[in-house]
């Protein structure tokens, strides 16, 4: 009874086989591994190639390498691991939340901004200092 | 040098498509997933002349989209122009057939090979360039 409802009836293939919402995820994972590996190895070497590691940048080459390596055995060898694909895919959307969360967050979006006198003009220096600095005033 | 390049798109079209036949974007997965390793040794390379001071690596900074900056910019640095140029080398106009005729048949998995050995070269040389180095 457990066996099959585990691996599902043998004509008709796993439980879940043929479910409409896995379907349609697996439309938008099927690209997940090359995507998500493009994507996580092309900025943790961006880091890399710059010196400027974060502490996630080894999780993003490992993740992105992993996930281009089983692209590879998928296309020239036909070793197939449809979960490395998916996880990949979850990895990649957890990645970029956080990038949205750190670049646009509540803590972004209440912060001062940096008042800039002019294009040209020193960054990060306001009216006051700019004038002062300049013998404008005393 | 073009023998070996072409032996490896030769190699890869044959595998890819013995091992999926029903693949319709073949084209488009194929011309991704090798300049992506075009790109990646590409990189190795820069980075070893970064690491002994012959050259900075140039990357080609963009500010579009703060999350999807950094992956753009590397993409624009390495693989773009790989991407441009496997594309007129071995899609335009077909020239794939060309090269599928004239390439001997190959019994050693010489895409494979080179996608495995691309891809742990540049991650050990990476972690070594950032962490050890």
């Amino acid at each position: 009874m457990y066996t099959k409802k585990f691996w599902g009836n043998p004509e008709l293939g796993p439980p879940l086989a043929g479910n409409p919402m896995l379907l349609r995820y697996a439309k938008y994972t099927r690209w997940g591994g090359t995507t998500v590996g493009a994507y996580s190895t092309f900025m943790a070497f961006k880091d890399i190639g710059t010196e400027n590691q974060t502490f996630l940048t080894v999780p993003d080459a490992v993740v992105g390498i992993g996930s281009l390596s089983f692209v590879g055995l998928k296309h020239f060898a036909g070793v197939k691991y449809p979960i490395v694909g998916k996880l990949a895919f979850f990895y990649g959307v957890a990645r970029l939340s956080y990038d949205l969360g750190v670049h646009y967050g509540p803590s972004k979006l209440f912060a001062p901004k940096p008042f800039h006198f002019s294009p040209g003009g020193p960054p990060n220096v306001n009216f006051y200092d700019y004038m002062l600095n300049s013998g404008l005033i005393d | 040098m073009q023998n070996i390049y072409n032996m490896i798109w030769a190699d890869a079209i044959v595998r890819f498509k013995k091992h999926n036949p029903d693949e319709e974007s073949w084209k488009v997965k194929l011309l991704v997933y090798l300049s992506v390793m075009n790109s990646l040794n590409l990189f190795m390379v820069g980075l070893w002349a970064q690491y002994f001071g012959w050259f900075k690596i140039p990357f080609i900074e963009v500010n579009i989209f703060s999350p999807l900056d950094k992956s753009i910019s590397f993409a624009l640095t390495f693989a773009l122009p790989f991407f441009i140029v496997n594309y007129f080398l071995i899609f335009h106009r077909s020239r794939y057939e060309q090269i599928l005729k004239k390439t001997p048949k190959s019994n050693t998995n010489i895409a494979l090979t080179y996608s495995l050995t691309t891809i742990i070269s540049t991650f050990l040389t990476a972690i070594y360039y950032g962490y050890i180095g």
